[in-house]
């Protein structure tokens, strides 16, 4: 890992990694491989913010020149398409563990008509990895250990498993690195066939039965219990890979100050408008707003709800992949320890015990 | 690869007022692009700097050059929009969602239902029916002449807040129009009452398909009525759903319910997949 290390710092890569940073292990960019963790914890924020900034600005609407005289309306798109900056700068994530595969998979389809996305997506280079001292979980969601037939399933360019001392390559350009520093890679490819679909097929099982009880358990007092502890804090979303809502606002540059002027011909101050992307968040009530007094989903209970069905219907339906990796962080960032293992074991059981009569 | 975020600039063709704080507009795209769209399609519009709003397009689909949405002053963005004037911009992407069954509905019976705003919706689909259908995915006046049964259900508070007033006698051609008002005027004579008093005073059409376009509240009211009066199958109930949307393409997660999105799945969705759906209606 030093050797690929190295070579992404002499090639320019950003590197982001797990780190140590005021005594929480996080991911962030990290300048020298001394500081990397190598170790089977978890941090606890995810790799998105790498792939999908927490805001970013879509397009901008510019004053039109003076002259051209547009009635009223001063604000107009930048450019004929009012197109995007291309991202330029080149990330490598270095050291994701096998479940953070599984979520980047899941960004890879929600997004893959996205064109911001996609131009930040294709200068990021994906590199692996499994500590030796990863431990099994006994419940098939909440496993987080690494084995060579999840990996076929995912993108990638290089993993190392440390357990087997092995380089696998998942692209051309995976390929490429390792042939320049003359690692050899094995291959995870033929002959594994079957046992690839085995355990792929075990995990969607799994997840399907757990969509089934989400599906069947909407009416459970359990909701209510969550609803009454939760703080709609919005921390287990922020930290989840998998959870990719998003707000679209502007912002006005220089900022206006309120009252805002209602004729659009007095925001001559306005040079320009930004339109963003920013991370949404399902468990505030702001994200459920429809008008000034219209408002969806207006309690606790049935935003977690919704951040159930979110992860364990829509996704699985739409995309065809689990909508939850089992990493546990939106149980350990949660200040009132609402813990998404215990919560499924009750549903399940609070289904159990209905149906017996 | 297509930018689904950038919207289109549209100039201000005309601007009517509709009611207090409601007007129609009709809009036409600055750079002669065309719209293109379905009647019960939405479009999402606004000013730089307020944001987007979801409207129903409430034209016809044969009117290709211009469309029409109504704005009503609920929000900021809203607000601005309602304060234009003819020839200033608003800017557009879209069309959005599914829009009604057309094809379906052409040869059905309908019973149209519409509440206060929500029969913006069932405007679109009236105007549909009305154009003389020059493009073969509109309703031809023929079809509708040779069996007029069309019935229209609007429900609203008094006879100002009535959208579309002038357009009342032009639907007459093609359908019977039951008006009824929680605070109707001395003349023209209407009865009082809400919406579901109609589905008891009115003699309904044979097997008809329904159209409902309205509050939740009378979503839940309407159907009410409908499974003690009538015996309509639920998949030949339609409804448009409201919700607020951030991208309209079935990502953002704004305008979820259940399984679905209000913004690719919908907005029209059969009763008979809503019924499913907990806190959908
Ligand atoms: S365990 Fe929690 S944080 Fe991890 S993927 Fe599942 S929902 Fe998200
Ligand atoms: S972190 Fe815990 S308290 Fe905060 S929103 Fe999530 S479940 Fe609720
Ligand atoms: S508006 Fe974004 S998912 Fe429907």
């Amino acid at each position: 890992m030093k050797l690929i290390f190295d070579w992404l710092k002499k090639n320019n890569f950003e590197i982001w990694a797990h780190a140590v940073s005021e005594g929480d292990l996080r991911i962030e960019p990290v300048d020298n491989f001394k500081s990397v963790d190598f170790s089977a914890e978890v941090p606890l924020d995810s790799w998105k913010q790498a792939f999908f900034p927490s805001n970013h600005c879509l397009f901008e609407f510019n004053k039109p020149p003076a002259k051209k005289k547009i009635p009223l309306n001063p604000l107009l798109l930048r450019g004929e398409t009012g197109g995007f900056k291309e991202g330029t700068k080149r990330i490598a994530l270095f050291g994701m563990r096998i479940f953070d595969l599984e979520a980047l998979q899941l960004y890879d389809a929600v997004f893959a008509r996205d064109p911001y996305y996609q131009s930040r997506r294709k200068n990021i280079l994906i590199i692996g990895f499994a500590s030796k001292n990863e431990k099994k979980d006994t419940e098939i969601l909440f496993d987080k250990t690494f084995s060579e037939e999840r990996l076929s399933s995912y993108n990638f360019d290089i993993f190392w498993g440390e357990k087997s001392k092995r380089y696998f390559t998942g692209s051309p350009k995976g390929k490429k690195i390792l042939k320049d520093l003359k690692i050899e890679s094995a291959s995870f490819g033929a002959g594994t066939e079957s046992a690839r679909h085995n355990s792929a097929s075990m995990l969607w099982r799994d997840y399907l039965n757990w969509k089934k009880i989400i599906d069947t358990a909407l009416d459970s007092k359990i909701w209510d219990e969550l609803g009454k502890t939760c703080l709609a804090c919005g921390k287990c979303s922020i930290a989840c890979p998998t959870c990719f809502c998003f707000d679209i606002a502007d912002e006005f540059q220089p900022p206006l100050t309120p009252p805002i002027p209602t004729e659009a011909s007095e925001q001559g101050g306005v040079e320009r408008v930004i339109r963003t992307r920013c991370w949404g968040n399902c468990f505030y009530q702001e994200f459920h707003r429809m008008a000034i007094n219209n408002i969806f989903n207006d309690n606790i209970r049935d935003r977690i709800a919704f951040w159930y069905i979110h992860k364990f219907v829509r996704v699985p339906v739409e995309y065809k992949l689990r909508g939850c990796v089992g990493c546990e962080r939106c149980h350990r960032v949660c200040p009132v320890d609402i813990d998404i293992k215990k919560n499924l074991k009750r549903l399940e059981k609070s289904l159990k015990n209905k149906k017996r009569p | 690869m297509k930018n689904p975020y950038l919207p289109r600039i549209a100039t201000i063709f005309n601007k009517k007022k509709e009611d207090d704080d409601i007007y129609l507009f009709t809009l036409k795209f600055r750079d002669g692009t065309l719209l293109n769209f379905n009647p019960g399609q939405f479009v999402l519009a606004g000013i730089p700097g307020f944001g987007e709003s979801a409207f129903d397009v409430c034209s016809s689909p044969s009117d290709k050059n211009t469309f029409q949405i109504c704005v009503r002053k609920v929000g900021v963005n809203t607000a601005k929009m309602v304060d234009l004037k003819i020839n200033d911009s608003i800017f557009v992407r879209g069309p959005f969602g599914n829009g009604f069954p057309i094809e379906t509905v052409r040869k059905k019976n309908l019973l149209l239902v519409g509440g206060g705003t929500g029969f913006i919706v069932i405007r679109g689909l009236l105007q549909c029916f009305l154009s003389n259908g020059k493009t073969s995915d509109v309703l031809r006046t023929s079809d509708v002449e040779q069996k007029k049964k069309i019935q229209i259900f609007y429900g609203a508070r008094d006879w100002n807040s009535l959208l579309f007033r002038d357009e009342f006698d032009s639907w007459g051609k093609i359908a019977s129009l039951h008006l009824i008002l929680e605070e109707p005027p001395e003349m023209p004579a209407c009865p009082r009452g809400l919406i579901t008093k109609l589905f008891e005073i009115t003699k309904i059409i044979e097997k008809p398909t329904i159209i409902m376009a309205g509050p939740p509240m009378m979503y839940k009211f309407c159907l009410q009525e409908i499974q003690k009066r009538l015996n309509v199958p639920d998949n030949k109930i339609y409804l448009s759903l409201e919700r607020r949307m951030h991208c309209g393409i079935g990502v953002c997660q704004h305008c979820a319910i259940g399984e679905k999105y209000v913004c690719t799945d919908g907005p029209v969705f059969t009763y008979e997949e809503l019924k499913k759906i907990k806190g959908a209606l």
